[in-house]
């Protein structure tokens, strides 16, 4: 490969890539106004952000509350509240939140049987000889 | 779209706290009168099918026997007669809780205020009867 000085690459290229004719102005600008026209252009978009982010913002939020609404509705015990007799806790059981009695008995039990939902109370001697408070 | 959901929202919120402060006053209530036995039944228990489970896990009664069923409308005043002179009367109610009075012979036994879901019943045991007999009252909504 032959070396050739920065005067020799000069002149070669200059006489192989000889400068194109110039185009007249009228009809450059009507090439380029056809183009412009024809292909698509990819201007940047505005996002109206002020708008869109708040509408967001409470479609998400109704959502939520009609979602928390369906739920709240369809939750254990429907109107009924399911406390248990040890209190707070839901549960789908039917309680017992207070009982007096009037008589002598001897002892109180409550069972709450979870598996069934049922509750028993059971009074020992109702009625009997013994002594009890309510 | 946004207020489309935000009124459902607002409906069904408000559909919901109405069915949650709805009470039980006027729903319909059920009370059954057993006898605890400790000979063998054959009498048909496909009634207390419910209560059975509990009262053979926790007492010590070889069989039940259903002696009555009765109707009984959840509303202050509304009494069923159980036979055996056993009684069970509403004598409040609460907003969810309904406070019932057990009497015999025309005395009170006791007092009680329940929390009923409807199909799981309230026993109450220990109750006497004639001939030194054990009554059970179980108390269910419907």
């Amino acid at each position: 490969m032959a070396k050739l000085t920065w005067n020799q690459v000069r002149d070669e290229l200059s006489r192989r890539s000889a400068s194109p004719t110039p185009v007249p102005a009228d009809q450059f600008w009507a090439k380029f106004r056809s183009q412009a026209a024809r292909e698509p252009r990819t201007e940047a978009v505005v996002v109206p952000w002020l708008w869109f982010a708040p509408s967001q913002a409470w479609a998400a939020a109704a959502a939520v509350a009609v979602l928390a609404g369906l739920l709240w509705i369809a939750g254990p015990g429907g109107g009924a509240s399911t406390r248990g007799a040890g209190g707070g806790q839901r549960l789908l059981v039917s309680a017992v939140e207070e009982i007096h009695v009037f008589v002598t008995y001897s002892s109180v039990l409550i069972l709450q049987d979870e598996k069934n939902g049922s509750t028993l109370v059971w009074l020992g001697n109702l009625g009997k000889k013994d002594k009890g408070d309510s | 779209m946004r207020m489309v959901l935000a009124i459902a929202a607002f409906v069904v919120l408000v559909a919901g706290v109405s069915v949650r402060a709805g009470n039980v006053e006027g729903k319909s209530a059920k009370v059954r009168l057993l006898v605890a036995e400790n000979g063998d039944s054959a009498a048909d228990q496909s009634a207390i099918q419910d209560i059975l489970p509990q009262l053979q896990a926790t007492l010590k009664f070889k069989s039940y026997r259903l002696l009555a069923t009765k109707p009984l409308t959840l509303q202050v005043g509304a009494k069923a007669d159980l036979g055996s002179k056993l009684n069970l009367s509403v004598t409040g109610i609460e907003g969810e809780s309904v406070t019932v009075e057990v009497s015999q012979n025309n005395q009170r036994l006791l007092q009680t205020k329940l929390q009923l879901v409807p199909g799981k019943p309230v026993i109450l045991g220990g109750i006497p009867g004639e001939n030194s007999a054990t009554l059970i009252l179980a108390v269910s909504l419907e």
